[in-house]
């Protein structure tokens, strides 16, 4: 059954924070919210949990209205059946990490002892921490923290799971572990997923599908290849991975770059000549080679000049300058400030964005 | 509520039925609650106050029948009520500014140099804050009135007979008031001057500033605006002091407004309306004095963001070190141990002798107090004032906390103003409203120990609001809202999440009230009655009557039954209060 939102508003004073949303998610999807600070993630985040109360539209849990203003419908937060993982953990710190995850059992009242103590047992298991159920919070590192916060969000197997940012206080190595961690238990579990995050790692590699939001509106959603791929708006490209913005002008037969190179994009991106359109050039699909190197014939070739650069482990970010455009290039290779080079790239590799991206 | 009256203007929403309104969204029992508190609150604030009003208005002594006229806020301008205002404003500015710049002096010295006995004087420093003004005078009186021990022992003792010292002069008020505040000074010094960016401090060193410059061009300055709220209601405090200025002042006739206005009440010809209109204005004075502190406050705020608290490096005093440690030694001495002591001295002689080698000593009052039924009535009744008085404050300013800072239903600025409003009521002022409304409505109160509950709750309310709520408002929301997602309701979340985050900030609170109830005489000395007597009632009296020996007995017994008290209900709560701060004072 999943969630249905249907044109969701949300304002604060003469701001509208959340501006007509709507997606549905489906049973046992992960669907996560993507974009910058106060593009209206969280607040869509809060308005399925009730935790706000919605100024427009429905929103559907299981089949079931809890949010519709045209009929006065507003189900309280605790009546929502939910599990949510907060930015903060949200961990109570005077009960013990077995009280925190007991405590959705034991407040809805229906469960008796034994199976309680069964259920915390089962999802303290699931997170990996049956050894420290008698553990307060404030002797348990932040990851573990974060556990216990998933453990009491799954407990009482909710009818949907939502996450808030619940990464973003872990440090970098210990988030791409939990990030798998919470995907596994959400596919196990089979229970569908909304997860809000400004980190696109985290985005690509834990969802189902990914919806893009700017300024309270939906920006473009799908799946986390196509997104990263070909993307059909600007912002996307923009805001998911390091991306070059090529001016391109079809001038009947090919593509041509400003200082005149042809690009030769696969034929379903044909327009009227005299058309100006822009290409996205991921940063990682760019060589950079000195410019007295014969070229490949599969390869396209701007000529340019290293301006910038800085030495980043894995790569090197070059900014190199091609026809007055500045490219952003991460190479391996090792050049200086001042050298001429070529940027080269394969025709399948660039991304024309639609006309109205 | 403000985003239905948004949402009309939204396409969307247009036209739409408006959702629920949210006072009773939360609950059936939650919006009862908040509606019963609103009324109980507003009633305890606005009852008197009206009283005040009116009464400024009436030509007759309270019940009595009269007419309305404006004589008595003309009467304001009179000499005798400007000289008044003139010798309140005065004493105040002069004992704020000294109580002001000691009390940061010791809080400098005993938390950012290398002075020995740092915490031991801390906690002395400390003790003295509860240490009742009216007793502390009574030490003082007995120290330096013209029949008092300095004097005695100048003529009897040493034949000086060219040099005495009065303490019921201006220098003497101002010397106690300045006494009895500097803790205060001292507790709203102290968060500031530990809580400081010590990076602040550090960069300015590493650009190269001395020790001493460091302190003159950075440490000070940002330590400015504390000071200067500081000094505002310090000033505050000083001119609505009532026991010192009644007790040194009346005998040398300085009177300020707070005295003034017991005089009007007490001694014929009574005169209740003009003191009501003095005690309206000078509400007006602390109430403008309060908003200034409060713009300040709320500037220091923007000025001075600290971060996290780094180690503040300790300023080696060197040689200076005696005398750093003179300076806070003697106020210690002079606050507390000499008061006591002499206290204890006069409570076991028989006739006054400021030669304790010729003194007749007795044990009579202590056997006395043991002996009269009106001394442990005013126990019994200081039990329940205090004990169960500070307990009703504490469960009125919970619900007030919660409501203002948490669910914020319609209205709740309202009730935080209303909570708070008394703040700026000197206590004579609010016994006076009290008098007055009790002796027209129809609720027989006056004179019992009932009446003496409401003037205190109500005076107090706002410190034990401050302390929950500023406990409250370090709860993060989500641990709330986790409950509710959980499946909690509201209630469910308060009383399994929210109370039990909060419980060392009530503690904290009940342990504020109850001193403040034991310690306070302003706001009683009008209401109280030989049937509602309490101990700071009794003291009074009894040294109203010149009886010093029985009243410092009283005083001693009062003090030491109280630390007893708090102490055992600290070591019953000490568990769940580890680590976490006291909240001692309201952080106005």
């Amino acid at each position: 059954m999943g969630i249905h939102i249907s044109n969701l508003v949300k304002i604060y004073g003469s701001s509208t924070v959340v501006n007509q949303i709507s997606f549905d998610v489906a049973d046992g999807e992960f669907v996560t919210l993507l974009g910058p600070s106060g593009c209206g993630k969280t607040t869509t985040l809060r308005c399925i949990a009730g935790l706000e109360l919605a100024d427009g539209g429905t929103i559907e849990i299981d089949g079931v209205a809890v949010s519709d203003r045209s009929l006065g419908i507003h189900v309280g937060t605790h009546e929502r059946n939910l599990g949510m993982v907060f930015q903060s953990y949200a961990i109570w710190p005077h009960m013990t990490v077995a009280s925190n995850v007991a405590f959705p059992l034991q407040v809805r009242g229906a469960t008796p002892k034994a199976a309680i103590d069964e259920a915390v047992r089962w999802a303290l298991n699931i997170v990996g921490l049956d050894a420290l159920a008698h553990r307060h919070p404030s002797e348990l590192s932040g990851g573990q923290q974060q556990r216990v916060a998933l453990a009491r969000a799954i407990v009482g197997k909710p009818k949907v799971l939502l996450f808030d940012e619940p990464l973003s206080n872990l440090d970098a190595r210990l988030r791409d572990r939990t990030r798998a961690e919470i995907s596994r238990i959400q596919k196990e579990l089979a229970i569908p997923a909304v997860y809000v995050t400004h980190d696109q790692a985290e985005a690509l590699s834990m969802s189902d599908r990914v919806i893009v939001m700017s300024a309270g509106v939906t920006v473009e959603e799908g799946a986390p290849r196509d997104l990263y791929r070909r993307p059909s708006k600007r912002f996307t490209a923009e805001f998911i991975g390091a991306a070059n913005f090529l001016a391109m002008t079809w001038d009947g037969q090919v593509w041509r770059t400003t200082d005149g190179s042809a690009v030769d994009i696969p034929a379903d991106q044909q327009a009227v000549a005299g058309e100006k359109r822009e290409a996205v050039l991921r940063c990682e699909v760019l060589r950079v080679e000195p410019a007295d190197v014969v070229l490949d014939r599969m390869h396209i070739a701007l000529r340019g000049t290293v301006r910038w650069l800085q030495y980043m482990g894995p790569h090197t970010e070059y900014a190199i300058e091609v026809a007055g455009v500045t490219i952003v290039a991460h190479s391996h290779a090792e050049f200086t400030v001042g050298n001429l080079v070529n940027v080269t790239f394969r025709p399948q590799d660039v991304h024309l964005l639609p006309a109205n991206a | 509520m403000k985003a239905s009256s948004v949402t009309t203007r939204h396409p969307i929403a247009m036209a739409q039925v408006p959702i629920r309104e949210s006072l009773f969204g939360s609950g059936k029992v939650l919006g009862v609650m908040y509606l019963a508190c609103f009324l109980i609150v507003a009633l305890l604030v606005l009852i008197p106050l009206l009283a005040l009003v009116i009464g400024s208005l009436r030509n007759a002594a309270p019940g009595l029948p009269g007419s309305w006229t404006l004589t008595n806020w003309g009467g304001l301008l009179s000499r005798g009520v400007i000289g008044t205002f003139a010798t309140t404003i005065g004493i105040g500015l002069a004992s704020s500014l000294a109580s002001a710049f000691y009390g940061t002096a010791i809080a400098f010295i005993l938390h950012r140099t290398d002075i020995r006995m740092a915490r031991l004087l801390a906690a002395l420093v400390s003790l003295s804050f509860f240490l009742p003004s009216f007793i502390l005078a009574m030490a003082w009186i007995i120290i330096g009135s013209p029949g008092g021990l300095i004097n005695g022992l100048l003529q009897d003792v040493l034949g000086i007979e060219s040099f005495k010292v009065d303490a019921y002069s201006h220098i003497g008020i101002i010397f106690v008031i300045a006494l009895h505040q500097v803790p205060f000074a001292y507790l709203m010094m102290r968060g500031p001057i530990i809580g400081m960016d010590a990076s602040f401090e550090e960069a300015a060193r590493a650009s190269g500033a001395s020790q001493l410059s460091v302190l003159r061009r950075v440490t000070l300055p940002l330590l400015s605006y504390s000071l200067t709220s500081t000094l505002v209601l310090s000033f505050i405090l000083a001119i609505e002091q009532f026991a010192i200025p009644a007790l040194m002042g009346i005998p040398g006739h300085i009177t300020v407004l707070a005295t003034q206005m017991y005089l009007l009440v007490r001694f014929p010809p009574p005169d209740y309306g003009l003191a009501a209109a003095l005690g309206l204005s000078l509400s007006i004075l602390t109430a403008f004095a309060l908003w200034l502190q409060r713009r300040i406050a709320r500037k220091n705020r923007l000025a001075v963001t600290t971060g996290k608290a780094g180690k503040l490096a300790l300023v080696p005093l060197g040689r200076w070190r005696w005398m750093a440690s003179f300076f806070c030694w003697s106020y210690v001495v002079l606050a507390l141990f000499l008061p006591v002591i002499i206290l204890g001295y006069v409570s076991v002689i028989k006739y006054f002798n400021a030669n304790p080698m010729e003194a007749a000593y007795t044990l009579r009052n202590y056997l006395f107090l043991l002996d009269s039924s009106t001394t442990l009535r005013s126990f019994w009744n200081t039990l329940v004032v205090s004990g169960f008085g500070a307990l009703l404050g504490v469960v009125l300013a919970t619900l007030i906390s919660y409501f203002t800072l948490r669910l914020k239903p319609p209205g709740h600025t309202a009730l935080d103003l209303l909570a708070n409003l008394p703040f700026g009521v000197p206590g004579v002022v609010l016994g006076l409203g009290l008098l007055w409304a009790y002796a027209y409505l129809p609720v027989p109160i006056y004179g019992t120990v009932t009446i003496l509950v409401i003037a205190f709750i109500t005076r107090f309310l706002s410190y034990a609001t401050e302390t929950i709520g500023g406990r409250l408002v370090q709860i993060d929301k989500s641990l709330e809202e986790a409950a509710w997602t959980a499946g909690a309701t509201r209630l469910q979340g308060i009383r399994k999440v929210l109370l039990p985050l909060a419980i060392p900030s009530l503690q904290g609170a009940y342990f504020l009230l109850f001193m403040a109830f034991f310690r306070e005489i302003a706001s009683a000395v009008l209401l109280y009655t030989a049937s509602s007597n309490v101990l700071s009632t009794s003291i009074w009296s009894s040294f109203e009557q010149a009886n010093w020996g029985l009243a410092s007995a009283l005083s001693l017994v009062g003090m030491i039954a109280v630390f007893i008290f708090m102490y055992a209900l600290m070591l019953l709560t000490r568990g769940s209060r580890k680590g976490e701060r006291s909240g001692m004072l309201p952080g106005i």
